[in-house]
């Protein structure tokens, strides 16, 4: 090491139990690199189910977080920039699918847009038929991955504060300019990594898929859903499509945390 | 591009009506908590006050009178703010940044670039152009700061506080920038230092407690002051009173000599400054010598850079730290403030250069 | 925490371990005949099939009235992943499969005592929600176009028989959705969300009124044999084969064919 940490006063014990959580973390995925089957990984991953449950979560989990961006950002400025009655309320309302069970989010879209649901009748007569599609999933996954978006966001939005946004108005930019040019870009950091939590989360999500989309191969058996069915007869598939989704699941959280890290904010301007 | 302005906001105090003329610079001066921050957010559009109304170049601002209910957005006023911090965009680069104004109103990329580079021109900074904020000291924000204030070619630049960051040895530069670049704007300053009223700012406007309390040309103001803050501003002694033959008689009934020429005529009401560095503080009371005395408890002992100011009620005196050290001066001490009839200079002060309407008649 | 709510809290957990002791006592002698073993002692958890819920919870009650001394814990789920806890090692002592494919994969790992018993047989049946909004009247009306059927995945016992049914009438059915799990066709059912599903019989009659049950004689072509085995390495191994034996009883026979199940 070229150069020492700055004096950090951390005790040494931390190290110990910060190391059994992280074994903890991390020994369940080399148990399930010990159990693959290297000999048939390579057909296993690209039998035709396996493809088209691996395209079809790909496609919807990209779908769902492209409408998590265009429903997030406007959420999260109302969230962090405005004042009204009932704010707090619906902040926490918003952010309920990141606590419910996602079982339960998707009886609740079943309660909702299923034939039966609050919606139901109305879809139906507007010739909408959205249970057992494609359209189901990328529901579901968007309902489970808003929230990621939004709390990131909303908490950038709120660090950032609004100085630049007053100067730019001064300066006579309209607010729809303000936000394209100066708001969204000094948060992009906290949109990208928000925007790439949530397609981790519609990537892995399982329950409310289950439940409100139904499964049927090419049309909404998703990755997850596919290894849930492989489990039942053939335990070695089941693992390496697993693999498969633990692959993607790092590649994007490390580049959430790249993006995270590469802030315009701290090459901001020193004093 | 005129400006009549009147506000008020009752929860900070704050009553104020003024009027600046095109090509104008009007320092804004008064201790902190006086309202002047608030006096630049409602011009520019970031507050609201309770009532009032103000036209910029004849197109309104606001009117928040008798019923109406008008509001110009930030956007749409014309007026262009500069901090004592930069506030540079930071994912801008310093010419995008200078840009800014331009390209909000539509002008095409290549045209705004020309405008942005002129100003970088003016400012001495076309070097900089293709910097980034994060990689400039802070005189060299302040100097991109000012363009890109200037290139969004403002009806009205408001400045706060614009030199208070700057090192001691950056500040004279970016003064003499302002000075050529505010010549024929129509700007005000808000400041703390006298030095940037004197040198930038055609008018003086005092404000304290939300109200205007003085205000007038620059140097006659600052000169010749009417109420304490604005002489506690320049620095400078004052008191009040009527004017006798050998000088004046304070409104506290203390005789003071002086021998400046003055044109005021016995009996009229007076007013006398006396530079701090011009009183001597000394510990043994003689009120039988000749000369002016004042004998007070000291206030406070204020170090301002390589002097200290002792305070009392009326008479403020500056020291060299050796001498306040020599003679074992401490807060509370009574000490005799002297200082020669030549110091004194008494001049005409009927009342408190203030407009009529400087308080509104509805306000707290 | 404040005393009053430790308190408040043990007197809580006194409690609902009073009632646990209460629940798992023997209840009192029900019109069961008594067994001439007694002295039979001892705990055993048992591994069942989803399907068998209803029925082995009764069984193994009168089991347990029967003979005070012994007692039966319960796990319910699919079979194939209760065969792959069983193979990793998990404490049970009987298994009691869907199908006989998943009982081969625990013989096939030595893990059974003795030879598996085939106990019941379920048949498929179909299930429409009340009022039959489509109209289902035979098998054929399922291949009907825009029919929104539910049928378990091919990889499940359930979806094993369909496909056998499938094949023997020569039909080719088009569903929405293959689920990992009849429960799940079940409730896609009783939500209202498909128009048909396939289910077995015993699936039908314990959902009661929220569905309506058609019976086909298709069904016949695919009938899903309900093996029970004790298994090695059991704790108590005269419990696991006298609870295995009680099953495969006449006694066993009223609760299961109640339920819909019928003769092995």
């Amino acid at each position: 090491m070229s150069q020492q940490a700055p004096f950090a006063g951390v005790p040494r014990w931390v190290a110990g139990v910060a190391a059994i959580g992280a074994l903890f973390v991390l020994l369940p995925l080399v148990a399930m690199l010990t159990r693959v089957n290297w000999g048939e990984f390579i057909p296993l991953v690209t039998s035709e189910s396996s493809l088209a449950a691996l395209w079809l979560s790909l496609r919807t989990s990209i779908a769902a977080t492209l409408l998590c961006i265009v429903f997030g950002i406007p959420m999260a400025l109302v969230l962090a920039r405005s004042r009204f009655p009932g704010q707090r309320l619906l902040r926490s309302l918003v952010l309920l699918p990141l606590v419910l069970p996602p079982v339960v989010g998707g009886i609740a879209l079943l309660y909702t847009f299923g034939r039966r649901g609050l919606l139901g009748t109305t879809l139906e007569f507007l010739g909408i038929d959205i249970a057992f599609s494609t359209t189901a999933v990328v529901m579901a996954q968007t309902f489970v991955a808003l929230p990621f978006l939004v709390l990131s966001l909303e908490g950038a939005l709120r660090t950032v504060g609004t100085r630049f946004e007053a100067i730019g108005a001064t300066l006579g930019a309209r607010p729809t300019t303000v936000l394209r040019r100066i708001t969204l870009p000094l948060v992009l950091p906290a949109l990208i990594s928000g925007a790439v939590l949530s397609f981790a989360r519609a990537l892995g999500e399982f329950g409310a898929t289950l439940t409100f989309a139904g499964s049927l191969q090419g049309t909404t058996r998703t990755l997850p859903l596919e290894i849930y069915l492989q489990r039942e007869v053939d335990p070695d598939a089941a693992v390496a499509l697993s693999l498969v989704l633990i692959v993607v699941a790092v590649i994007v959280v490390g580049l959430a945390h790249r993006a995270g890290t590469a802030s315009t904010l701290t090459r901001s301007a020193r004093p | 591009m005129t400006l009549t302005f009147s506000a008020t906001v009752a929860a900070r105090g704050f009553a104020v009506d003024l009027r600046i003329e095109t090509g104008e610079t009007v320092a804004v001066l008064g201790p902190n908590g006086a309202g002047k921050s608030t006096l630049l957010n409602i011009v520019a559009g970031l507050v609201h006050p309770d009532s009032g109304r103000a036209d910029l170049d004849r197109t309104p601002l606001f009117d928040l009178d008798d019923g109406a209910r008008l509001w110009t957005p930030p956007h749409a006023r014309g007026v262009s703010t500069l901090a004592q911090d930069a506030d540079l965009f930071p994912h801008l680069s310093v010419l995008e940044n200078v840009a800014f104004g331009a390209r909000s109103k539509g002008i095409r990329r290549a045209r705004a670039r020309e405008i942005a580079l002129h100003w970088l021109s003016e400012v001495d900074a076309v070097a900089l152009a293709s910097r980034r904020p994060a990689e400039l000291s802070g005189g060299q924000a302040q100097r991109i700061a000012i363009a890109r204030a200037l290139a969004s070619d403002p009806k009205l630049l408001l400045l706060d506080e614009p030199l208070a960051a700057l090192d001691i040895a950056v500040a004279p530069a970016i003064r003499r920038t302002l000075l050529r670049v505010l010549q024929d704007r129509t700007a005000i300053i808000v400041t703390h230092d006298i030095l940037d009223a004197l040198t930038l700012a055609d008018r003086v406007i005092v404000l304290a407690h939300g109200h205007i309390i003085e205000q007038g040309p620059t140097r006659e103001t600052l000169e010749r002051p009417r109420t304490v803050f604005t002489a506690d501003l320049a620095a400078l002694n004052l008191l009040t009173g009527i004017r006798t033959p050998r000088g004046m008689t304070t409104d506290a009934g203390v005789e003071i000599a002086s021998t400046v020429a003055t044109s005021a005529p016995p009996g009229s009401r007076v007013a006398a400054t006396i530079r701090p560095t011009a009183v001597r503080v000394s510990v043994e009371q003689a009120p039988g010598r000749a000369g002016n005395r004042f004998t007070a408890p000291i206030l406070d002992l204020e170090p301002r850079g390589d002097i200290i100011r002792v305070r009392s009620d009326a008479i403020s005196a500056d020291l060299t730290p050796t001498a306040v050290a020599d003679a074992q001066i401490t807060t509370g001490m009574n000490v005799e403030f002297a200082f020669d009839p030549d110091a004194v200079t008494i001049y005409e002060a009927d009342s408190p250069r203030v407009p009529r309407s400087g308080a509104r008649s509805d306000s707290a | 925490m404040h005393p009053h709510t430790a308190r408040t809290a043990g007197v809580l957990i006194a409690a609902t371990v009073a009632l646990g002791l209460a629940g798992c006592a023997s209840a009192a002698p029900a019109a069961s005949p008594t067994p001439a073993q007694d002295s039979l002692a001892g705990s055993i958890t048992v591994f069942a099939a989803a399907s068998l819920k209803g029925t082995f919870t009764e069984l193994a009650e009168q089991f347990e009235a029967a003979h005070p001394g012994a007692t039966v814990e319960l796990n319910f789920g699919g079979s194939a992943d209760l065969v792959t806890q069983i193979i990793e090692g998990a404490p049970a002592d009987v298994f009691a499969s869907a199908d006989e494919k998943n009982m081969a994969k625990l013989t096939d790992a030595d893990l059974v005592d003795g030879d598996p018993v085939d106990f019941a047989t379920n048949v498929l049946e179909i299930a429409v929600p009340p009022t039959n909004p489509a109209g289902i009247e035979t098998f054929a009306d399922l291949a009907a176009p825009g029919l929104k059927l539910v049928i378990c995945a091919p990889e499940v016992p359930c979806g094993a028989a369909t496909v056998k049914v499938e094949q023997a009438s020569g039909l080719t059915l088009s569903p929405v959705s293959e689920e990992s799990s009849v429960t799940d066709v079940l409730g896609k059912v009783t939500s209202g969300e498909a128009d048909a599903g396939l289910v077995y019989v015993t699936d039908v009659i314990a959902a009661g009124d929220a569905v309506e049950g058609i019976e086909f004689d298709e069904s016949a072509e695919a009938v899903n044999t309900y093996p029970i085995a004790a298994l090695t390495d059991a704790d108590a191994s005269n419990v696991a084969a006298a609870f295995v034996a009680f099953i495969t009883s006449e006694a066993g026979q009223p609760v299961l064919s109640a339920a819909g199940f019928g003769l092995p």
